[in-house]
């Protein structure tokens, strides 16, 4: 069943073209892995489905709904999540909060005043699970700004997984840790995903890691899908081979 | 079992919390009799004082948004009691708040709705130009605010006219009732706002200010958000300026000037921004400092002025920062490089001599008395303190650009690292 599918959508920036009439499709509990090499349109992509840019043009459908110009909240309500390439988490606020903003938000609760954050006894438990998933339980009260990288990208992928989404986005959710730290990262976040039925996109440009964590493979060049499939078709594409070697594609 | 300890929620740390806050307003409560009536009455100017930053930290402190307008909040308070007893012939504070604070929380929305569409620069600067547009209407339309003259406040009933002010020794009775008047106002906005900062509302604060971007995509609605902040930090704001006016007697343009609202930035600055009770501390502290410089010398501009650039340089988090994390706070300093210490505490060491100066011969209002000591020893100059002092800083600054300039010597001639040479 497909839960997400683009028509035509394009994005140009002066005379580069990021996203080329692109007919994305993601379907449901799959773990997709979107790879290409730098410039190739991968972020773009995720930007324009997840409203941080505006297409030029084409369609976004979100299950049957077209949801081009619902704006980043309405997106969220709908259940499209994503975390950054660049880490992006509130660094004053404990990883507790970081976790139990995420969940307040999602049920509506972020504008409440007048009552304790801390005693919200099914925020809290919500929060504790979902830390206990990504094993930053033991952390909850450290500020997120005093945090490893791993543990860093382990916290921005569980306040995007808090939201409860049908659809999640990890833009390079293990780029600038160590090899081990990359596996473990992985371990947790593709068995928390899976779990959790969530269907989830993963910007990757470790092949090891992509090969091994995903379901299917969506390979990006200068802005258009240049192959599709499964891990071991993946591999047998020479196009593919070509662009990771740096070698001319096939005519 | 462990599980269910964590995530059991506690109220221990608000109990010890609640505990705190009880034993330090039964000491302010105790206070008046022993301290007389002139020090109560400074101590009502600072519990006003820190109403208006504790306001004011909810956007710098919790949102990020650095306002440099929050005198038209207070100015606002001030005259709509002035004008309230003017033309309406209004004599109770009940009434004043009832009416006063739903017009500054209107003039806090109507601001807010114009500048949290900006934030850093744009914003501190849309702040203070609305500010001044209220400012230059205070002056200009003399017929209706009094000018520079500004309006008289008299003294106000109390609890619904059941504490009048009339008669003989009425000026004592007022400042002995105020203070506990404005001390119960005070306690309740400390804990109104303590649970606005720590509910969901706050943390989605803190998060903007952390983070505008991953905020949003939360699903917070970031303008709403800051725009409901600056409104109730305007309100507060505005109420410091409601309980102020009577006090002062008089509500004149100076209070929604621009300098200020420098010194609600002061005010927070110098307590500490980043913490709960810093803008409380900063708010007294500042409301003592500002009166003791203003009776010592004319200059007490320059004095504040002096207190700022110690703060910036020595203590960033403000005095409860500092008191809280002393170890951070020397650490941080151990790690400044031994030229740039020396070059800061020459700077501050001659600007303690320059105020001692001040103490001992600027009350004349003369600078250039202040200036000639400092170059000879002139008659009047018969401390020799303040030379000593100034020529000591003088030197160990001195010291500081040598080691800076040595330094930068030795950088400039290092070679430069070069690949080895293949064997």
């Amino acid at each position: 069943m497909i839960l997400l599918r683009t028509v035509n959508l394009r994005k140009q920036f002066g005379d580069t073209i990021a996203c080329d009439n692109l007919n994305f499709v993601v379907n449901q509990g799959e773990f997709l892995s979107l790879v290409g090499s730098n410039g190739a349109g991968k972020t773009s992509l995720v930007n324009l489905i997840s409203a941080h840019l505006t297409p030029d043009s084409g369609q976004i459908l979100f299950e049957d709904k077209d949801i081009t110009l619902a704006t980043v909240a309405q997106r969220i309500k709908a259940g499209i999540a994503r975390s950054f390439q660049i880490v992006n988490l509130f660094d004053g606020l404990s990883v507790f909060d970081n976790v139990s903003l995420s969940i307040f938000s999602r049920e509506g609760k972020a504008v409440r005043m007048a009552s304790l954050a801390q005693h919200d006894q099914a925020v809290r438990s919500e929060t504790l699970e979902v830390l206990g998933q990504f094993g930053l339980a033991a952390m909850s009260s450290v500020k997120a700004g005093g945090l490893a990288q791993g543990e860093r990208k382990l916290l921005d992928v569980a306040i995007a997984y808090a939201l409860r989404p049908k659809l999640l986005f990890l833009d390079e959710p293990t780029s600038g840790v160590s090899t081990r730290e990359k596996a473990q990262i992985m371990d947790t976040v593709s068995s928390v995903v899976r779990a959790g039925q969530v269907t989830a996109v993963v910007i990757e440009h470790d092949m090891d890691v992509v090969f091994r964590y995903s379901d299917r493979i969506v390979m990006m060049h200068e802005g258009r899908f240049l192959a599709d499939g499964t891990p071991d078709e993946i591999r047998a594409n020479k196009d593919v081979a070509s662009i990771l070697l740096g070698a001319p594609l096939s005519a | 079992m462990m599980k269910a300890d964590v995530s059991r929620v506690s109220y221990r740390s608000e109990l010890a919390l609640l505990a705190t806050g009880a034993v330090a307003l039964v000491i302010l409560a105790l206070l008046p009799p022993y301290i007389g009536l002139y020090q109560t009455q400074l101590l009502t100017y600072g519990l006003i004082a820190a109403i208006a930053a504790l306001g004011f930290n909810l956007l710098l402190g919790y949102t990020g948004l650095l306002s440099f307008g929050h005198s038209a909040f207070f100015g606002i308070g001030a005259y709509t009691i002035a004008f309230l007893l003017r033309d309406l012939n209004i004599h109770m504070m009940e009434a004043y708040m009832a009416i006063g604070l739903p017009i500054v929380a209107l003039a806090s929305a109507l601001f807010g709705y114009i500048s949290v569409r900006h934030t850093r620069i744009f914003f501190g600067i849309l702040t203070l130009s609305l500010s001044q547009v209220l400012y230059s209407l205070a002056l200009k339309l003399f017929w209706v605010t009094g000018g520079t003259d500004g309006l008289r406040v008299a003294r106000p009933s109390l609890l619904f006219g059941l504490i009048e002010f009339t008669g003989a020794g009425s000026f004592q009775r007022f400042i002995g009732t105020y203070y506990y008047y404005v001390l119960g106002v005070f306690a309740i906005c400390v804990v109104l706002m303590w649970v606005i900062v720590h509910s969901p509302f706050g943390k989605a604060l803190q998060a903007i200010r952390d983070n505008e971007t991953r905020a949003a995509f939360l699903g917070i609605r970031i303008r709403r958000s800051r725009l409901i902040a600056f409104t109730i930090s305007g309100t507060f704001t505005g109420l410091a300026g409601l309980l102020w006016a009577p006090l002062n007697g008089l509500a004149t343009p100076d209070v929604l000037y621009w300098p200020f609202s420098g010194e609600i930035v002061f005010t927070a600055v110098l307590g500490g921004f980043r913490n709960f009770t810093g803008p409380i501390v900063g708010g007294i502290v500042f409301t003592y400092l500002k009166t003791y410089a203003v009776a010592t010398t004319p200059y007490w501009q320059l004095l504040l002025g002096e207190v700022l650039v110690v703060l910036v340089i020595m203590l960033p988090t403000g005095i409860v920062g500092t008191l809280a994390h002393p170890g951070a706070t020397l650490r941080s300093l151990a790690r400044t490089s031994i030229d740039l210490s020396l070059r800061s505490i020459g700077v501050l060491v001659m600007l303690a001599a320059f105020n001692w100066w001040l103490i001992l011969y600027g009350r004349a209002g003369d600078l250039r008395e202040v200036a000639e000591c400092l170059v000879a020893t002139a008659d009047r100059c018969t401390s020799a303190g303040p030379p000593i002092l100034m020529w000591t800083g003088f030197a160990i600054l001195a010291l500081g650009l040598i080691l800076q300039m040595r330094g930068l010597r030795a950088r400039a001639g290092a070679p430069m690292k070069s690949p080895a040479p293949a064997e």
